[in-house]
């Protein structure tokens, strides 16, 4: 028996008081804590996703932000499209020394897969042998299975054959020949997919699984699947925590042969036999190779160049604005948690005094009364706050795909923190604090008034 | 063992002074067991409270054992009541969320402070006044006879040399109060405690070795009174 088993039982005595001002301080923590979980999981998984994206090149109908997001973070599908030759000017060095290039890969975009709006990507096997994620040479790695073969070669013979059936149709307009096929020859070795780890898991897709691509999003008006190119999937990525884990890459030649891909892009003002790419992604051989592509861009109409470096912390600026208010939010309603603990405890001191009289009549110090009184509110508080951490890691692990959607990043529901535990301690500290003035008049109970009746 | 001269308490009622205890001399030996009585009003359980240190009076001296009480700082009249003096009451006060062991050894956390051995301590204690198969029980779920044993001995867990009780026996019916009477004296006997017991019972008065009526003790009462009473 210590001081500490007499708050201990004091809070238990008063449950329901005890229980609701800890819901009440559980709820701002857990507010509090979602917040900075969030800021740090989409911080990381946004500082982690940018690694191998140093240069995106796109259209200029989209904005740099919108290249960064649809392409580095699988949020939405950019404007326009570039053509075939800024992706070969840039793959094969055509460009002035400073803006040559490890890699330049071919992205286009549009498609979905599943409920989940899995982005399907089509491109090049260079997304394996060359694109970096993080580091030089560290490339994605499989969990499962292989890549799929379709190289630059590949894309370029794609472009001829493309090109001369153009040419063919153009010769023999209006001779009967609008019935024909005129698609270009698809291989069974391009009717392969590599998929996400979170693809693979979601879906519980493994490999040999058939992939459907969806033009747009499924369920959406105007959407609809493309059954004749269905995917088997060849090989499952490992993890990367980044938005990749929530893509499917299937060969750029089996996209390209898709005819409403072909349908919309001459919708968008390409000649007939253009190939056309949502984006291509470049890591400059230069350490400032980046700015130099920037630089070059502006001076041409064909293409610009976002630089996700810059344009993400743009973006976070931008989030951390609405983020502030919430936090702002989340501190006030600690705060008025705290103050519930205060009143919580206050009211019961009437009620208490015969309690602290006896205590006082047994030779209690009023510190040792403030103490009891302290750590209850104490007590409180950190079990509050404790839950609340509990509950932010459970909403994590709850609602942890919608922030994935919203978001392009996975957040880690197990990502503990040392700053949660400090959150803890201060919010028990707080709760300490608003034990305070209960425990002044607990303290100053006038003992002889309340030990009963008087002979 | 008690020395009391010329105590007076002003407690201040609609800002009128009223006289709530008014004593020229008092003095009790060492292991005496004394009755105080009087009619209501006279200031009793003041009186009691004064030699505890729970109130101080406003005039005159107390001295219990080694210590004068009267000039001592609020803390320090709470560490002389939790080292020297134990308390029993009538409304027994026992607190209501805590077992019986626990309201006994509680004693001992706000007395002298609890160690290694008090649990054990509690647990003799209450043994020895018959509630061993009743430590786990809260005070509601004890008869009046009951917990007035486990009052007793959280009283004496600190091992006192002072036994202050305040109508002790108000609460239960003549058989038990005579039970818990003796029970008291013997414990207290054991330990050469003193005892002031407030009663208004006679013949609870009349088991204790002397009887003071506190109106004698007033400076209005004829000499021969207070004589009688010191």
């Amino acid at each position: 028996m210590n001081l500490f088993a007499v708050s201990l039982r004091n809070v238990r005595v008063r449950l329901l008081s005890s229980v609701l001002t800890t819901v009440s301080i559980m709820i701002g923590t857990a507010l509090l804590a979602s917040l900075w979980l969030l800021r740090e999981e989409i911080d990381r998984g946004y500082k982690a996703s940018i690694g191998g994206y140093r240069a995106v090149v796109g259209s200029k109908d989209s904005s740099p932000l919108e290249l960064t997001m649809s392409t580095v973070l699988n949020l939405g599908v950019p404007q326009g499209v570039v053509k075939l030759s800024t992706y070969t000017d840039l793959h094969e060095d055509r460009l002035p020394r400073r803006c040559h290039v490890r890699y330049a890969i071919p992205q286009a975009r549009g498609d979905t897969y599943s409920r989940f709006h899995f982005p399907i990507i089509g491109t090049t096997d260079e997304m394996f042998s060359a694109f970096e994620l993080g580091g030089k040479d560290q490339h994605l790695e499989f969990a499962r299975g292989e890549a799929w073969r379709f190289g630059h070669q590949d894309l370029m013979r794609v472009a001829e054959q493309k090109a001369e059936l153009a040419q063919h149709m153009a010769e023999h307009a209006g001779h009967g020949h609008e019935g024909h096929d005129h698609s270009i020859n698809l291989p069974a070795s391009w009717r392969r997919a590599v998929i996400g780890s979170k693809v693979a898991r979601q879906l519980d897709l493994d490999l040999g699984a058939e992939i459907v691509p969806v033009h747009g999003r499924q369920d959406e008006v105007g959407s609809h699947t493309h059954d004749d190119f269905a995917c088997a999937v060849s090989g499952v990525l490992a993890p990367t925590n980044t938005p990749i884990d929530r893509a499917v890459f299937i060969p750029l030649g089996t996209f390209l042969s898709m005819d409403d891909h072909v349908a919309v892009r001459e919708a968008e003002g390409a000649e007939a036999g253009d190939v056309l790419l949502s984006a291509i992604v470049a890591k400059p051989r230069h350490h400032v190779g980046d700015r130099h592509l920037e630089l070059l861009f502006q001076t041409r109409s064909d293409a610009q160049v976002a630089v996700p470096a810059k344009e993400i912390p743009r973006l976070m600026e931008w989030i951390g604005g609405a983020k502030q208010v919430l936090e702002i939010v989340s501190y006030l309603v600690l705060i008025v948690a705290a103050a519930s603990v205060l009143v919580a405890l206050y009211n019961t001191m009437n009620e208490r005094r015969r309690e602290i009289a006896i205590m006082r009549s047994l030779g209690a110090r009023r510190p040792q009364i403030v103490r009891v009184i302290l750590q209850e509110a104490a007590l409180i508080a950190l079990v509050g706050a404790a839950l609340g951490v509990l509950l932010c890691h459970a909403a994590a692990w709850a609602f942890g795909g919608l922030v994935e959607d919203l978001a392009g990043v996975a957040v880690d529901w197990a990502a503990f923190s040392t700053a949660e535990l400090w959150l803890i301690l201060a919010v028990g500290a707080l709760g300490g604090l608003a034990g305070i003035l209960p425990a002044i008049k607990g303290s100053l109970t006038p003992v002889a008034e309340h030990l009963g009746p008087i002979s | 063992m008690i020395a009391i001269r010329d105590l007076q308490k002003i407690f201040h009622r609609g800002g009128e002074p009223v006289v709530a205890c008014d004593v020229r001399a008092l003095d009790v030996e060492r292991g005496a067991h004394v009755a105080l009585i009087g009619r209501s009003g006279l200031g009793k359980t003041t009186l009691l409270h004064c030699i505890a240190g729970i109130a101080r009076p406003d005039r005159g001296s107390i001295q219990v054992g080694e210590t004068r009480v009267d000039t001592l700082g609020e803390a320090a009249r709470d560490r002389f009541r939790a080292e020297h003096v134990g308390l029993v009451y009538q409304t027994l006060n026992l607190l209501m969320p805590f077992s019986a062991l626990e309201n006994v050894a509680l004693g001992a956390v706000f007395g002298r402070g609890a160690h290694r051995g008090t649990r054990a301590r509690a647990q003799q204690l209450l043994e020895r006044v018959g509630l061993a198969d009743r430590m786990g029980h809260r005070p509601n779920e004890l008869s009046v006879g009951q917990a007035q044993r486990v009052a007793i001995c959280r009283a004496l867990i600190n091992d006192p040399e002072l036994i202050l009780a305040d109508e002790p026996l108000g609460n239960q019916d003549r058989e038990t109060g005579r039970e818990v009477l003796a029970l008291l004296l013997e414990l207290a006997a054991e330990g050469n405690r003193t005892v002031l017991m407030v009663t208004h019972d006679q013949e609870s008065a009349a088991q204790m070795q002397r009887t003071i009526d506190l109106a004698d003790l007033r400076p209005t009462a004829p000499a021969a009174a207070t004589q009688g009473a010191s």
